[in-house]
């Protein structure tokens, strides 16, 4: 079998072709560490991807145990060494997340197990068989953090402490996409460009909690549920998927949200659900009926980005296709069969990209002018001191 | 609820032509009853004229024509035309209106969802500024003569109560047209129940509409441009709102730009009924509104 892993971004590989890795052995670091979840031979590397022959399947904890009550700079350290991302289906770096979190200040936790997904039971799963890590990990986020807990659940049970604040929610899409939390939980309706961080609130997802509780334990994060076809399985991250179902490609995700990806995809570390990938439909033409419009939650003019032709990136960011959510409620109403879903996706993604590469201008505009000037400072007390120097030896002299 | 979501089909593109086409029914069967059976005859031939205009564009364009027939867009501008076009006009007019509309309304734009302008009214005006004599006379009574549009325009020696008593006026408005836009106003109630159509722009439309007449209505005078309960059911004033400015093709989404969009339609039919050359002025008060669309679309986003 062969295991494959993706490289985050920002982060390298750090084995070669042919090196032999033990379960558990880092693969890759940077902004996100990358385990192996098996134990093999590297088999090839490019910029995109790491192929390992998998020789064996048993897993052990990699890592030292970890105390609970350990300071919070060595427990965010574990949860970086862990490689943890947000396993409800964000993916960004959980302790940059909670450093952030540190940084500003927060005094409300979430913990999210609101599976609004349809074909997306993992989270349920989890909270069923794992309930003791998962309290764990909680009270280790509440050490960490210092915040009031409160629970968020769907259909499913979360577990719970009398000091904490369940909610259980309707879990009609988007409800567990953090803004809609904010804003059912504690009425706070949270600005374009703002974050549930601005508001002193953090959202972290009931498997990334778990996550970090067995990172506390010694195990990196080399494995997850998922649900695969309607059946939760644990499964190891870089598990083909085709190892797990039949056929040439598949769906990642949720029935709304979900990707199309290829035979040979992996389990990823934010594979939350699998399926058969669904029979492609014959889109028709846009006829601009705007249902699209009215049920996107986050009240964009989707008819209009739908319609816009990519690379009009200018357009797309006037018309904020950078705060889509992708909760994919846009593609099953449109009467024409068009993805709208993976059109938004394409332009969120070009307005981000850009926005990055304007500030990563900035920045180094930035930081050529504070060189320019830290250089013209610098040689002006060169020429100050060569001045004085003249000037002594000329008195000397 | 999340799940019956992702498996419950949205309307189909098709489903929601059928059913607009559905909704006309009454209004069809009130003309054709008013009219005779000349009404229907158009309709008849701007269907097959619609039908064979969209094959051929969509040959002409190398698209799939059997899959592009399927969506039942061509029809319901046949319909649109057809109710459009005197019955009883020579046949080059529907068959002009038709063609153009298909041809040039919508496939010169890139076929269905791009154009610009509504097709059914692009295709009427095209042939009402063509062929102005066929389209100035419909039967009243059995007989060739005036609308009660025209009869209102040119008659300012008459008060509104003596015109009223003209046979080109029925009870409220034109001879029969009352009843005509009552059916499909009512047709109209349907799309507005199924969800197909919004309620905003058309009630925005007729109120709009019915403010600018109560502002010229001069107390009946000779002087007067009707009253607001006349231009409601005078000519196609519900078929427009209900079925043609309400076209998604070619009106604004952001709800401020839909009502900005009925008040362009509304002012402009209104000025043309009262003081233009024209019998009535709805093609072109659609036709303005759409022009205005994508700049409402962009600045109501």
């Amino acid at each position: 079998m062969i295991a494959r892993y993706l490289r985050p971004m920002q982060s390298r590989w750090c084995v070669e072709p042919g090196d032999v890795v033990r379960c558990g052995a880092l693969l890759g670091s940077g902004r996100v560490r990358t385990h192996a979840a098996f134990t093999g031979t590297v088999a090839s590397i490019d910029d995109e991807r790491l192929e390992l022959d998998v020789a064996g399947t048993e897993q052990i904890p990699s890592l030292d145990p970890l105390d609970v009550h350990s300071s919070r700079a060595t427990v965010l350290e574990r949860i970086e060494h862990a490689g943890i991302v947000g396993l409800g289906g964000g993916g960004f770096p959980t302790h940059l997340k909670l450093a952030e979190a540190l940084r500003r200040g927060v005094d409300k936790l979430v913990i999210n197990a609101v599976e609004c997904e349809p074909g997306v039971h993992c989270d349920a799963a989890l909270c069923e068989q794992f309930e003791p890590e998962i309290v764990q990990g909680i009270e280790a986020l509440q050490h960490l953090l210092d915040a009031e807990v409160h629970i968020t659940q769907g259909a499913a049970t979360c577990p719970s402490r009398q000091a904490w604040q369940t909610h259980t929610l309707n879990a009609d899409t988007p409800a567990g996409a953090e803004r809609q939390l904010c804003r059912s939980i504690f009425g706070i309706t949270l600005a374009a460009d703002e974050r549930p961080v601005h508001h002193g609130i953090v959202v972290v997802n009931v498997g990334t909690a778990h996550a970090i509780a067995r990172a506390l334990q010694g195990w990196p994060l080399i494995s997850r549920m998922v649900t695969v076809a309607g059946e939760n399985r644990w499964l190891a991250i870089g598990t083909p998927i085709s190892s797990l179902l039949e056929g040439s490609s598949f769906r990642v995700g949720g029935r709304l949200s979900g990707q199309t990806v290829g035979g040979d995809a992996p389990i990823g570390k934010t594979t939350n659900a699998v399926e058969p990938a669904p029979a492609s439909r014959n889109a028709q033409p846009c006829i601009n009926c705007a249902a699209c419009d009215v049920i996107c939650p986050e009240d964009l003019p989707v008819a209009q980005l739908a319609r816009l032709p990519r690379g009009n990136v200018e357009a797309a960011q006037r018309l904020a296709a950078d705060r889509c959510i992708e909760c994919g409620l846009c593609t099953p109403v449109c009467p024409s069969h068009i993805d709208v879903l993976t059109i938004l996706r394409q332009h969120r993604h070009d307005v981000r990209h850009a926005t990055t590469q304007r500030q990563a201008a900035a920045a180094a505009g930035n930081r050529f002018e504070a060189r320019e000037q830290r250089r013209a400072v610098q040689s002006a007390l060169r020429e100050a001191r060569r001045q004085e120097r003249l000037q002594r030896r000329q008195r000397n002299g | 609820m999340a799940e019956t979501m992702a498996s419950q089909r949205a309307p189909d593109s098709r489903q929601t032509m059928l059913w607009v086409s559905a909704a006309l029914l009454p209004g069809i069967a009130t003309m054709a009853a008013l009219f005779g059976a000349a009404v229907l005859l158009n309709l008849g031939v701007c269907l097959v004229v619609a039908w064979l205009t969209e094959a051929v564009c969509l040959r002409l364009r190398h698209r799939d024509w059997r899959a592009g027939l399927r969506d039942f867009s061509a029809p319901v501008t046949a319909l649109l035309v057809g109710l459009a076009v005197p019955p009883g006009a020579p046949i080059a007019a529907p068959v002009l209106a038709t063609v153009t509309a298909i041809a040039l309304g919508k496939h010169a734009y890139g076929g269905l969802g791009q154009n610009l302008f509504n097709p059914a009214m692009v295709g009427y005006t095209v042939a009402l500024v063509s062929m102005p004599a066929a389209f100035a006379l419909w039967p009243v009574d059995a007989a060739s003569g005036a609308t009660a549009l025209d009869t209102l325009k040119h008659n300012d020696g008459l008060t509104l109560a003596e015109l009223l008593r003209t046979p080109a006026f029925g009870s409220i408005g034109g001879y029969g047209w009352e009843w005509a836009n009552l059916a499909f106003a009512m047709g109209g109630a349907v799309l507005i129940a199924r969800g197909i159509i919004g309620w905003r722009l058309p009630v925005t439309f007729l109120l709009a509409l019915g403010g600018l007449a109560l502002a010229f209505h001069d107390g009946g005078s000779s002087r007067s441009a009707g009253s607001p309960l006349m231009h409601w059911s005078m000519g196609s004033t519900m078929l427009a709102a209900f079925f043609v400015l309400t076209d998604p093709v070619t009106h604004p989404n952001p709800r401020r730009a839909q009502i900005y969009f009925a008040l362009i339609a509304a002012a402009t039919t209104f000025t043309i009924r009262a003081w233009g050359s024209y019998p009535d002025g709805l093609a072109f008060g659609v036709l303005l509104a759409n022009a205005a669309t994508p700049y409402l679309d962009r600045r109501f986003a």
